[in-house]
């Protein structure tokens, strides 16, 4: 193998270069993002993603941070209320531009040859500051308008400005628009421009504050113990992630200067989302070093030779390199699903190294020669290396077919990282064993150990041959159960589901659920097509009616729209009289005074006429821009035809907002007419979709995978036959994957979405290992039952070692601090098990049953195939 | 003493003096030629009012405005709508106070009601433009500081750069700006461009004032087409003005709830 042959001879050169590759893509490593947001999940272009950016931008609308102020004795006197105060102001000032920001920026300087000199000079003098923004704001305009600017200023100036000011608007008790009437006039203006001191003052605030419905629920609780300050973001924040998080670091740390005795709770869908980047990077930090040191105690206890575990190991660890590097080069983020990669891709890379290690040892104890040893050990196993790792790419790649972007990039870069731990494993291990000292020969201390293991082994295969029938009869029944199940298996996610109940992020968020109206937002435009169609009372009574449904579900805690702010001015407009606490009616019938001349005299009369409620409308939507009310502009698009209905929810496991979705479907159908058009958008919105596409990409990506896998394994044995055959105890080991996911309740989510496919990637491998060995021991003329019995012996222990290997290094995940990730972890080591069971229990029985009948084929079967007995595992 | 040397010296000084003023007038004395332009004792004009937003979404109000100043420069406003339809007869009435805050009051004709708005603020928008109430005052001169920082073309027409910030509290208080910045014509001393900055400094809105002509029988020059920019967001708010009336002697009555409310 002249292959081969070449990389004994310069074993440093393939070193240094396989080396020199890595560094390559170890620096593009760095480039890798972490993000979760919902939009990173879905593809880009699906239609209700593209809904959602449109609404988005429409409404001008962003993510909002919550910032709860809980006091549970109530929050209507002097302290807690200075403390709202302070934390709307500061909120407002929060700046996160940094010493490198300001070192960046005099870089910049450096380079432009004195243009803009003097106002960099002046922004950077006293450190960046709040007090710079409109400097820099003005540097941006200008920069604008030059033609030759670098476009890399630009881009930092513009994140400059989100840094210096992140938040876009900040909503509470001192800084909310409220519309109340008195003698001295109609006013806009917050409910609480100063803090309150006297108990006269404070019980009047309170009064003001929940006569006004639109605040109920959103800026204080009902039972009036919290208040709450809402914080939106001057950009999206999964385009900026980085500043989002120091946004949120700079919001902790204020929160943490106002607790005591008052609580002080963060939450929101961009800090759930933070958190969990954070818990993220936690579990991969903390995950990754346990299951190297697992691998390497696991392969030192079965080689006794420390080199024999650092080899596979560096061949993971540099084709882990490779594939984040990849990631970082074609700029796709590290999501949840992603994150735990790593940690299989070490658990299953390892496996082509351990029969390398194990071959080669065997053929040095023989040879005592290392150039014979790894040529050989290259000659035997590199087919069957080969063959494993694109059966086991094709299982992978197969999830490229979902359209859920971090399922399709699992396993795209799952099979990457499979390739490449083939190639190293090809070039890196030859090159490597060169180098090193042979190893030491006959200290086996666990062959007897491991002659129990081939006993029992052979027992099994015994077993599996003479109860055939109960086999079989075992089997449809679990296929049986497992269809069973499959109906039961709900598919629902919830972000805070993710998370374990001591974690702050649920603390938070139940908190601020339990007081506020919750933290999930669906938003529901209404398109009535019409310039002003909005302004029809009819449309807006439909609205009004549409929000009191939604109310009515326990799950729906606070909704908003145009319709409250006409309401509300609709009452402050006739005295507070609380019987036009309403929409206004098409018509309505107003008292009018006005002077008529009688006799010479001018005299006031007083009159009823009839009004048209549309004119009412529009004219308190004027009368409410005129005050400066901006409001309006998150709940009607510019030309009024299109309202946005926001609607927030307590819960955010998926069915459920479905179902509240469902509700308001109902009634949109059977009150809205057709020229009305209804849309959903949103974090909840999209996440329901993203719940559809998991179970129509689950179902795409293992039909690809049974078929691509078929086809190889077909390829592989030149016969269809064995191609089921290999594929059959696959099939069952998807299935009870399903019956798992259905007896258990876990349900399937994004995540549990990828188990059948691992399990599928890894354990075709036993198919193509065991079939391969076995039918070259009845080439060399074995009678069936014993060429079954010597293949349990080889390759059943080498499959019996790798599954257990594998489910030893997935069962780490159980350490995670995400429940999907611990609930799969170990489905996928029991599953591992599972299906190294059925591979040997069912292949022996199918392979015994076809005894008779395959004398004739025996001979056309692939001699020009010659697939070497993998020979894993004989020490 | 040589007495001659002594005159020549005060002669030079006067005709450096002179020169100087020829080139470079002070901020204070072009914003007096400005204002005595500008001031009228009355005022009126029918107004198109196009808003347009970033998306570039249009919307189109006809309005008519006027205005009373009294001698102390406090304005009277009252603005009363045509169009659209469903706000036709929307008057608002807006009466300048120096010592205090400004009355306001609004007319809604589907409601047939007047109401007070109390605490108003010189910010807030003018009827949901991007211009402020506070932008359609008249210049206060005594309450700011002006510089005279240049001079420029804006539009071929040639005008002096001038830097204005508010000096007195009250009005600092009341303020929306920092400062701005004001071109003023050379020939007529009209307002043609100002740029408004925010409290943090930052550049926010732009002022353009064109198609400049002299209000017919007067001698007052006036801008028929202004548009304010939000530098910021990219909305627009033009005025389009047809029918200036300067002077005309309108009677005090009709700065009154009840001219408010009156049918048109």
């Amino acid at each position: 193998m002249p292959f081969y042959a070449a990389i004994l001879k310069y074993p440093r050169s393939v070193i240094g270069v396989i080396l020199l590759v890595t560094l390559f893509f170890g620096w593009h490593m760095r480039k890798v993002e972490f993000n979760n947001s919902i939009e990173e999940l879905l593809p880009e272009d699906h239609p209700s993603v593209l809904q959602d950016e449109e609404i988005k931008q429409v409404f001008n609308s962003r993510e909002m941070i919550l910032i709860g102020v809980v006091a549970e004795d109530g929050i209507f006197n002097p302290r807690t209320l200075r403390k709202v105060k302070d934390l709307t102001e500061l909120a407002w000032q929060v700046s996160v531009a940094d010493a490198r920001d300001e070192r960046e920026l005099e870089a910049w300087v450096d380079g432009l040859d004195g243009r803009y000199q003097r106002d960099i000079s002046h922004i950077a003098s006293d450190g960046l500051t709040v007090a710079d923004r409109g400097a820099v704001n003005n540097l941006m305009i200008e920069v604008k308008t030059e033609a030759d600017v670098d476009p890399g200023f630009v881009s930092f100036l513009e994140e400059l400005q989100l840094k210096l000011s992140p938040l876009s608007d900040v909503i509470s008790l001192a800084e909310v628009d409220n519309i109340t009437s008195s003698d001295f006039g109609l006013r806009i203006e917050p409910p609480m421009e100063t803090v309150p001191e006297t108990r006269d003052a404070l019980a009047r605030l309170a009064a003001t504050t929940f006569d006004n419905e639109m605040f109920v629920s959103l800026l204080v609780s009902p039972d009036s113990t919290g208040a709450l300050i809402l914080a939106e973001l001057s950009f999206y924040y999964d385009e900026h992630l980085e500043i989002a998080g120091r946004v949120f670091a700079e919001l902790e740390a204020l929160a943490e200067r106002y607790r005591g005795p008052e609580s002080v709770y963060l939450g929101g869908v961009p800090m759930v989302n933070v958190y969990t980047t954070t818990y993220m990077s936690g579990d991969m930090a903390k995950l990754t070093p346990l299951v190297i040191l697992l691998v390497i105690v696991v392969m030192y206890m079965s080689f006794r030779m420390l080199r024999g575990a650092l080899i596979p190991l560096s061949v993971v660890l540099v084709a882990l390199v490779w594939t984040v590097g990849v990631m970082g080069l074609v700029g796709r983020p590290i999501t949840l699903v992603v994150s735990f990669m790593p940690v299989m891709l070490i658990a299953i890379g390892v496996a082509d190294g351990i029969h390398l290690i194990t071959e080669y040892k065997l053929l040095w104890a023989k040879f005592r020669d290392p150039d014979r040893a790894i040529l050989g050990t290259m000659e035997a196993l590199s087919r069957p290396v080969i063959l494993t790792s694109l059966t086991t790419m094709a299982g992978f790649a197969a999830l490229a077919s979902s359209s859920l972007r971090s399922i399709k990039d699992f396993g795209i870069f799952t099979s990457v990282g499979v390739f490449a731990a083939m190639v190293f494993s090809l070039t890196f291990i030859p090159a490597a064993l060169k180098l090193m000292k042979p190893p030491s020969v006959g200290n086996d201390t666990a062959a007897d150990y491991r002659n129990r293991l081939a006993l029992s082994l052979q027992w099994l295969g015994r077993l599996a041959i003479d109860r055939r029938r109960w086999v079989y009869a075992g089997t449809l029944a679990l296929a049986v159960l497992s269809g069973l199940a499959l109906a039961r298996i709900e598919v629902g996610s919830s972000m805070l589901g993710l998370f374990k109940e001591d974690s702050e992020i649920i603390q938070a968020s139940r908190m601020l659920t339990e007081k506020f109206g919750g933290i999930e937002v669906m938003n529901i435009v209404v398109d009535t097509r019409t310039a002003d169609g909005l302004k029809d009372p009819e449309v807006l009574g439909k609205i009004a009616a549409l929000q009191d449904t939604l109310e009515s579900l326990d799950v729906v805690g606070y909704t908003s729209s145009l319709a409250d702010y006409v309401k509300r001015t609709n009452l402050v407009m006739n005295g507070n009289d609380p019987s036009f606490n309403r929409i206004p009616r098409t018509t309505e019938v107003v008292s009018e005074t006005t002077w008529v001349e009688r006799n010479g005299d001018e005299v006031i009369v007083e009159r009823d006429v009839e009004v048209s409620g549309r004119d009412l409308i529009s004219q308190y939507v004027l009368l409410y821009k005129n005050a400066g009310g901006d409001d309006l502009e998150k709940l009607a698009d510019f030309d009024y035809s299109k309202a946005n209905i926001v609607v927030m929810i307590r819960e955010d496991y998926t069915p459920i907002l479905k179902d509240v979705m469902r509700t308001a479907q109902t009634f949109t159908s059977a009150h809205f007419g057709t020229e009305i058009d209804v849309t959903y958008a949103g974090c909840s919105t999209l996440c329901v979709v993203a719940d559809d596409l998991i179970i129509s990409g689950q179902l795409k990506s293992l039909g690809a995978a049974f078929l691509a896998v078929l086809i190889l394994l077909s390829l592989i044995f030149r016969s269809v036959r064995y191609g089921l055959l290999g594929l059959l105890p696959m099939v069952l080991t998807v299935l009870l994957v399903f019956m798992l996911l259905g007896t258990t309740g876990l349900g399937l989510d994004a995540l549990k979405a990828l188990i059948a496919s691992i399990v599928l990637g890894i354990g075709v491998d036993y198919s193509v290992h065991f079939l391969s060995r076995y039918r070259s021991l009845r080439r060399e003329g074995m009678a069936t039952r014993a060429a079954i019995g010597e293949t349990m012996n080889t390759t059943g222990r080498a499959i019996a070692f790798n599954s257990s290997a594998v489910a030893v290094g997935f069962f780490v995940l159980t350490l995670s601090s995400f429940w999907p990730v611990i609930h799969m972890g170990w489905l996928v080591a029991v599953n591992m098990i599972f299906s190294a069971i059925l591979a040997m229990v069912l292949l022996p029985a199918v392979l015994a049953s076809w005894e008779g009948q395959e004398q004739g084929e025996q001979e056309v079967v692939a001699d020009r195939l010659a697939i070497h007995p993998d020979a894993a595992v004989t020490a | 003493m040589d007495i001659p040397k002594v005159t020549f010296g005060f002669a030079l000084l006067g005709l450096l003096n002179v020169s100087v003023w020829a080139q470079e007038p002070s901020g204070q004395a072009v914003m007096e030629r400005h204002r005595a332009q500008d001031r009228t004792a009355d005022e009126s004009a029918m107004q198109t009012m196009t808003l347009v937003n970033s998306r570039g979404g249009e919307r189109q109000r006809q309005l008519t405005y006027t205005t009373k100043t009294d001698a102390d420069g406090e304005r009277k406003m009252i603005v009363q709508f045509l169009a659209p339809a469903d706000i036709a007869g929307t008057g608002f009435l807006s009466i300048e106070h120096s010592d205090r805050a400004d009355n306001r009051w609004l007319y809604l004709p589907a409601l047939r009601k007047t109401r007070r708005i109390a605490g108003s603020d010189k910010t807030d928008s003018f009827v949901g433009s991007e211009f402020t109430y506070e932008d359609l005052d008249s210049e206060k001169l005594e309450l700011h500081r002006y510089t005279l920082t240049g001079s420029e073309t804006v539009d071929d027409v040639d005008a002096w750069v001038i830097e204005a910030v508010a000096t007195d509290p009250r009005r600092l208080a009341e303020t929306g700006y920092s400062r701005r910045e004001l071109w003023i014509s050379k020939d007529h001393y009209v307002l043609i461009q100002a740029k408004y900055y925010d409290k943090s400094g930052g550049y926010s809105k732009l002022f353009r004032a064109g198609d400049l002509r002299q209000v017919p029988g007067s001698e007052k020059w006036r801008a028929y087409r202004m548009t304010m920019d939000d530098v910021r967001n990219g909305d627009r708010t033009v005025l389009e003005a047809a029918d200036y009336r300067v002077n005309q002697g309108v009677p005090d009555r009709l700065f009154t709830e009840r001219y408010l409310r009156r049918r048109r």
